[in-house]
């Protein structure tokens, strides 16, 4: 199968010329006489009575609109041929909606706009190539308004800006390296295979998610999502299940990622339809828990290691356009130290996004960003080489490596990204929308790693040099068309579409890995005299499908979607040329019906079902592959991976049920129940190891996993008034989930074999022994510690409940006060790096046990007056007992409870608008703003080491909820100024 | 009409998605098995079974030397840090100890990639003669050298040395023997007559040391005298820098995880000359200790060996002196002394024998089976004296209960 040679004929260029015949089939419409109409008028706030500026008015079907002034006022010409819609829409307002007649006076409209408190009317995603107003979505959808958030503080990456706001998604950094990974974690985590990640998009464009880890760390790496600049995200929107990225098909089981950058747009107060805005950032991360020395004996070495990290950002951007063109372009210059010496991300970004609109019907839209970034990995983790294996294990600091090793060491890795996407759209007839996309993610990564020649490095021979590039090269193409009809008098409108997705990728890799310089002078790879390790790789995948959903409205109270997506992948074995997702959904608008009060502005019951699944690996299918080994006889063939020509996708289903309500017009309320199920789940059974067959374990679909949570939202604005605005947001959530079936495997243990996949337990479960208590020999000395005979669960380190709370106050209009704090409980944490420093004597409660117990002669420095007990004493045996606790040979002994609140966001900004435009010479100044933001301020938690969020091997590993010697998140200042002209 | 055009686009859609999937690139990286199966891929496949032999001795030889009192896991050494590894010192060892699967999955690979070339050589029928010879006999010598691995290092409990095949029943020490010479004896037969019948004393080499092992002195002894001889160079596993020998980066200069029992360091006290025979230097621990380890295998590259003259002269001692041929026995040990400069012995008995090899085979995997031939265990009751047999085999092989 893979060894084919690539066909010349390509099936992306057959559906192009798909595509292109779509275009030209399809006639325009005649144009009857049209008669010029200028639009005037005024947006304000339906409330307040006060004008709006930046509100988007157009008319209906059309690109022919402009923006509200400052002062709220709109204007401009429309070549009328018949009645026409009216449409004016602003953030945070629902949308305005009128059609008039030819004969209409539209030249002084006031469009007073209703406060849309949970952005009911927002038109969000639901589906691939679906779109429509949350009031009528049979599915929960999750919308991140993020311009508004960057307005307001400093974001770093994807992660800072999503973590606590979304109720089901949750997001785990795996340690606190500036530029490093994080792991989504989604509802109830879906199946049991993909690493749980949902697939991200980015303008269209299917954007690579990994974590790369190049040269040995220790287990971190960089994570890929870094690469995007936060404050060019206009919105991110996420499917959060099967039910409702059901039409996304094959990978689409942990959900969907949606990230809109932000487009051309002609702001309120712009000259000449051109805004221009600078952000300068200043801060600082700063270690956020300080080791105790009553807890290790070189707390203070520990220390010692961190430093304030300074944080400097750039960014300007420029927006403008008219009625034919928009365009938004920005750069991004962002450098940032993380809290121990070689850890640092440089990184620059540029952005060109334009819409073109060469007729009503016809839309081109170019999307074009470029990452230069740079990011320094520090040694951490499991890792001989790291700052904290170094200061925390041992009662003597840098036993392994000295720190002027440590702080020369480089490991860095240097991308250079290009995200673009070209779309057409055009709307032959008033009711049929065609779009075409084709976007490339293209990525060049080269990672280099540095140990000098004159310093001492353990495993290494007078200096390591190690090269490893990759290049990674996705191309999405999207082609849809979209018909909407009405039947039964209006009553009963229709939305169809049909469309194709295509996917390729193809990475390649190589790297080179040499020792033994004889010069620290000369360090070029040719300088090293030997040869280590070098590889290659390439792997190219494709997948593909069709699809179609059908949406029906009923006197809109009733909503139906049904939908069917068949896909093809380069992956699945032979009994799965294709693969079948079926999706169906409905929801009610009770508050149609006369029965329900008037306080209930909305209140909408839906239920969804879909089924998405995971692909097995490109090569799971292939029953034996085979490698060549390089060593003392040349290269040989040696065994590399075995699959299953069976093997087939994992399948998730979901179910899910919920509501939205508005009450008294300022509170809203979202609550769903889900219940997800993954059946042929991909298990790996590992051969005997005396088959010799263990390269790999061996895949079957035998695998089974229920899931199910809840979700809530609730949203208010108890106060409103022209001086004075508070807004409350309350998200929480549950989730749970229970291995079924694992087909007859044995549990499957991470790399430490505590975390277990094992039927009837949660997913990920801490599954260990643990000790019951101390043994004693006749004569009443210890004899050791007893320990369980079977595992016993310790709980998950995936929290059960997690939710958030944030209040934004709004003063005078200008000050605002935003105040975030999540909190996550049922969590638990490995501390390997208490476990390991009770292993070399570096926990001093343990020392001072093993001196009272008589297990030493020497009483720990500085408590040469300690009492030493007498076997069969009360207080002999009590610390016994308590030895017997701290056993080091016992994981069970340092798994702990982690439940935790932190607060998570703070900032405070102020805008000097109204000041600076009263002086006459910086009036065209249309914004300037000045704030503080911080995070991760203030942090409660039943843990006792440093961070409760981390995890030693990364954000991709087996390995969850595991501490050993990982650097902690840092607390981060920020001080910025935004000025707009 | 409208509909035929759209089934007919629908229907194209499914063959153009089909075949966009499958026409990707080939994989650079990695074969499928059935491609290998080529007289072309012979010396390929040939050195593959050397490469896996090459990573499973050396590291036979430090595991089974740490668990004997050859080596010692001392944690004040800087960078000693294997918990595994303490397990191993003080034979406590748990069943999930991955430095001993490790061992484990490399020996079975070496196994099964030399049973793996054996059946291909079968279906392949236009082989080249002499690659197709020279593949057999590594593959029988590698399958019989594996078997007589598993029989002496590993065991399913404390003190019953034995190891299991290709998912199969627990083989005891003595069948495993049995079935190391079947293969030997395949690999014999396909030695070349070249190189003035180097191969075939290897062969006959092994094939003594199992016999010694067994118990079959007389055999031992016979094997012993057709094998490698005084001017034989060592048959030894060759490494690279991309594929070191296991010692430097566990008990040696890359990194130092096992040092050397402190006798080895008394034994060149007593005798300076010693320091020709028993390479070790000295390396300082964190608390100031000075401790000793190796400096036999210096380099990432240093060749390990297999099987020597020497041993072959020891068997030939031990079993002499058990047939009451002193004299055999003291010339067959003072031909090795004489290699490394050191003084003729004017006695011997078997105090001498087990000393000598302790000092002429160190380092080479024979200590840990000679501390149980000669009733010389040196840890407590209880503990193990094999390496252990892991959970990952049992939990997954039917025949242990998996």
């Amino acid at each position: 199968m893979l060894s084919n040679i690539k066909k010349c004929y390509d099936a992306r260029w057959v559906l192009m010329a798909f595509a292109l015949f779509l275009f030209s089939a399809v006639s325009l419409q005649a144009k009857s006489a049209p008669e010029l109409k200028e639009i005037k008028g005024v947006v304000v706030d339906a409330d307040l009575n006060e004008p709006l500026a930046g509100a988007n008015v157009f008319v209906k079907g059309t690109n022919v609109g402009s923006a509200s002034d400052l002062e709220g006022k709109f204007s401009f010409v429309y070549n009328a041929s018949g009645e026409f819609t009216l449409v004016v829409s602003f953030i945070g307002y629902k949308k305005y909606e009128e059609t008039y007649s030819l004969s209409a006076d539209v030249s002084n409209l006031v469009v007073k706009l209703q406060e849309d408190i949970f952005q009911t009317e927002e038109v969000v995603v639901t589906g691939i190539a679906n779109r429509r107003s949350k009031s009528v979505a049979e599915v929960a959808v999750s919308r991140l308004n993020v311009d508004q958030l960057t307005e307001k503080a400093d974001y770093s990456s994807l992660n800072q800006l999503v973590n606590g706001k979304l109720a089901g998604v949750q997001i785990q950094p795996a340690s606190g390296n500036v530029g490093g990974g994080f792991r989504f974690f989604v509802r109830s985590g879906g199946g049991l295979n993909g690493n749980e990640q949902p697939i991200i998009f980015v303008d269209g464009v299917r954007v690579d998610n990994s974590q790369l880890v190049g040269f040995f760390t220790g287990g971190q790496g960089v994570g890929t999502l870094s690469d995007i600049n936060p404050d060019d995200i206009e919105n991110i929107e996420f499917l959060k299940g099967s039910a409702a990225a059901a039409s996304y098909g094959t990978n689409g089981s942990n959900g969907v990622v949606l990230i809109t950058t932000k487009k051309g747009r002609i702001s309120a107060g712009s000259r000449g339809g051109v805004s221009v805005n600078y952000k300068l950032t200043l801060g600082s991360n700063e270690q956020s828990f300080d080791y105790d020395p009553a807890d290790f004996v070189t707390a203070n070495d520990a220390n010692n290691t961190f430093r304030s990290g300074d944080i400097q950002q750039h960014n300007i951007n420029i927006s403008g356009g008219n009625n034919f063109i928009k365009y938004y372009t920005s750069f991004e210059k962002r450098d940032e130290q993380g809290i121990q010496v070689g850890n640092y991300l440089n990184r620059h970004n540029l952005r060109a996004n334009i819409d073109v609109f060469p007729s009503e019907k016809l839309t081109f839209t170019a999307t074009a960003g470029f990452t230069a970034s740079e990011s320094d990995v520090p040694q951490n983790d499991n890792n001989i080489r790291g700052w904290l294996g170094n200061t925390l294990l041992f009662a003597s600091s840098y036993a392994f490596t000295d720190s002027l090793s440590i702080a020369n060491l480089r490991n860095n890795a240097d991308t250079d990204r290009f995200i673009g996407s070209f779309q057409a759209s055009f709307i032959p007839r008033k009711n049929l929308e065609v779009k075409a996309s084709i976007g490339v993610d293209n990525s060049d990564l080269r990672w280099d790693e540095y140990l000098r020649s004159d310093l001492f490095y353990p495993n290494t021979v007078n200096g390591q040099r190690s090269v490893w590039t990759r290049s990674n090269r996705q191309i999405t193409f999207d082609l849809n068309a979209r018909y909407s009809y009405s039947l039964m008098d209006g009553r009963l409108q229709g939305t169809s579409i049909v469309g194709t997705q295509f996917f390729d990728r193809d990475v390649r890799t190589a790297f080179f890995q040499v020792q033994n310089f004889s010069s620290p002078l000369i360090t070029d790879i040719g300088a090293g005299a030997d040869l280590q390790d070098k590889g290659e790789s390439k792997l190219n995948t494709r997948d593909a499908g069709i699809f179609t959903t059908h949406s029906f409205s009923f006197n809109d109270t009733y909503f139906m979607t049904v939908g069917l997506r068949n896909d093809f992948a380069s992956s699945v074995g032979e009994n799965a040329p294709d693969i079948f997702y079926p999706q169906a959904s409905v929801a009610m608008r009770l508050d149609k019906f006369n029965f329900l009060p008037s306080t209930f502005g909305l209140f909408k019951l839906r239920a969804a079902y879909g089924e998405t699944g995971i692909l097995p690996a490109l090569v799971d299918a292939i029953p034996y592959l085979w490698s060549a080994e390089s060593g003392g006889y040349g290269a040989g063939a040696v065994l590399n991976a075995i699959g299953n020509r069976n093997i087939e996708p994992e399948r998730v289903k979901e179910l899910e049920f919920g509501f939205e309500t508005e009450l008294f017009g300022n509170y809203a309320l979202e609550f769903t129940y889900y219940m997800q199920s993954a059946r042929q789940s991909i298990i790996d059974f590992r051969n005997a190891l005396s088959t010799g067959q263990t390269a790999t374990a061996v895949p079957f679909n035998i695998g089974k996993v229920d899931g199910k949570g809840l979700e809530a939202l609730l949203q208010a604005t108890p106060f409103r008034s022209r001086n004075f605005q508070v807004d409350l947001t309350l998200t929480s959530s549950w989730q749970t989930n229970e291995v079924k079936d694992l087909g007859g495997a044995q549990p499957i243990f991470d790399g430490f074999d505590v975390n277990v996949t094992k039927e009837g337990l949660r997913n990920h479960e801490f599954y260990t022994f643990d000790v019951i208590g101390a043994r004693f020999n006749e004569d009443g000395t210890y004899a050791g510690s007893e320990i369980t005979d079977e595992r016993i669960s310790f709980g998950n380190p995936i929290p059960n409940y997690t939710g958030s709370f944030a209040l934004n106050v709004n003063l005078f209009k200008n000050l605002n006060v935003y105040v975030m704090a999540d909190w996550a409980t049922g969590h638990s944490i490995f501390n390997l790096t208490k476990q390991f420093a009770a292993r070399f004597g570096n926990v001093p409660e343990l020392n001072r046990l093993e001196y009272q117990l008589g297990f030493t002669d020497t009483p720990p420095e500085g408590e040469e007056g300690l009492q030493q007990f007498s076997p069969g004493s009360a207080a002999y045996k009590d610390a016994a007992n308590r030895y017997a606790q701290l056993d080091f040979n016992v994981d069970g002994a340092y798994i702990e409870e982690a439940d935790f609140l932190k607060l998570r966001e703070i900032s405070v900004s102020y805008n000097l608008r109204n000041l600076v435009q009263k002086i006459q010479a910086a009036n065209f100044v249309r914004n300037l703003t000045v704030g503080f933001s911080a995070r991760n301020i203030w942090t409660t938690t039943k843990y006792s080491g440093a961070d409760p969020e981390v995890n030693f091997d990364g954000a991709r590993s087996l390995s969850r909820g595991q501490d050993f010697l990982t650097l902690q998140n840092p607390k981060v200042y920020a001080f910025f100024l935004q000025i707009g002209f | 009409m409208q509909r035929v055009l759209i089934f007919l686009l629908v229907g194209f859609l499914f063959y153009a998605c089909n075949d966009y999937v499958q026409s990707v690139d080939p994989l650079i990286d990695q074969v499928e098995d059935e491609r290998l199966t080529d007289a072309s891929q012979v010396i390929f496949l040939t050195k593959g079974v050397q490469q896996r032999m090459a990573t499973t001795v050396a590291l036979a030889g430090m595991l089974s030397g740490g668990l004997s009192d050859e080596m010692v896991f001392d944690q004040d050494v800087p960078n000693a840090t294997f918990p595994t590894f303490r397990e191993i010192d003080e034979g406590n060892i748990e069943p999930d100890n991955n430095s001993i699967d490790g061992l484990f999955t490399n020996l079975s690979e070496a196994r099964y990639f030399a049973e793996d070339l054996i059946r291909r050589l079968g279906e392949i029928s236009d082989a080249d003669p002499e690659q197709e010879r020279e593949a057999m006999y590594t593959s029988y010598l590698v399958s019989g050298l594996m078997r007589q691995y598993m029989a002496s290092y590993f065991g399913l409990n404390p003190t019953e040395p034995g190891g299991v095949i290709n998912a199969g029943p627990f083989i005891p020490a003595s069948e495993m023997y049995n079935l190391a010479l079947e293969h030997y004896q395949l690999a014999l037969g396909k030695a070349s007559t070249d190189d003035g019948g180097y191969q075939g004393r290897v062969v006959n080499s092994l094939i003594a040391r199992v016999h010694l092992l067994a118990g079959n002195y007389s055999s031992a002894a016979t094997f012993a005298e057709n094998g490698l001889v005084s001017g034989d160079e060592a048959f030894s596993a060759l490494y690279t820098t991309q594929s070191p020998n296991d010692y430097y980066f566990g008990g040696g200069r890359g990194r130092t995880q096992w040092i050397v029992d402190f006798r080895f360091n008394d034994y060149i006290t007593a005798d300076p000359a010693e320091a020709n025979r028993i390479l070790i230097e000295t390396i300082e621990g964190s608390s100031g200790t000075i401790y000793y380890r190796q400096a036999a295998f210096p380099e990432q590259t240093s060749p390990y060996p297999i099987v020597t003259w020497q041993e072959m002269s020891l068997i030939i001692a031990e079993t002499s002196l058990r047939n009451n041929d002193s004299g055999r026995a003291l010339s067959a040990v003072n031909s090795v002394r004489a290699f490394y400069g050191l003084g003729t012995l004017s006695a011997i008995d078997m105090d001498t024998i087990i000393t000598e090899r302790d000092k002429t085979l160190f380092l080479q995997g024979h200590r840990m089976m000679d501390e149980k031939r000669f009733n010389q265990w040196h840890l407590p009751t209880g503990t193990w004296q094999v390496l252990r047999i892991g959970e990952r085999e049992i939990n997954a092989n039917p025949n242990l209960g998996g």
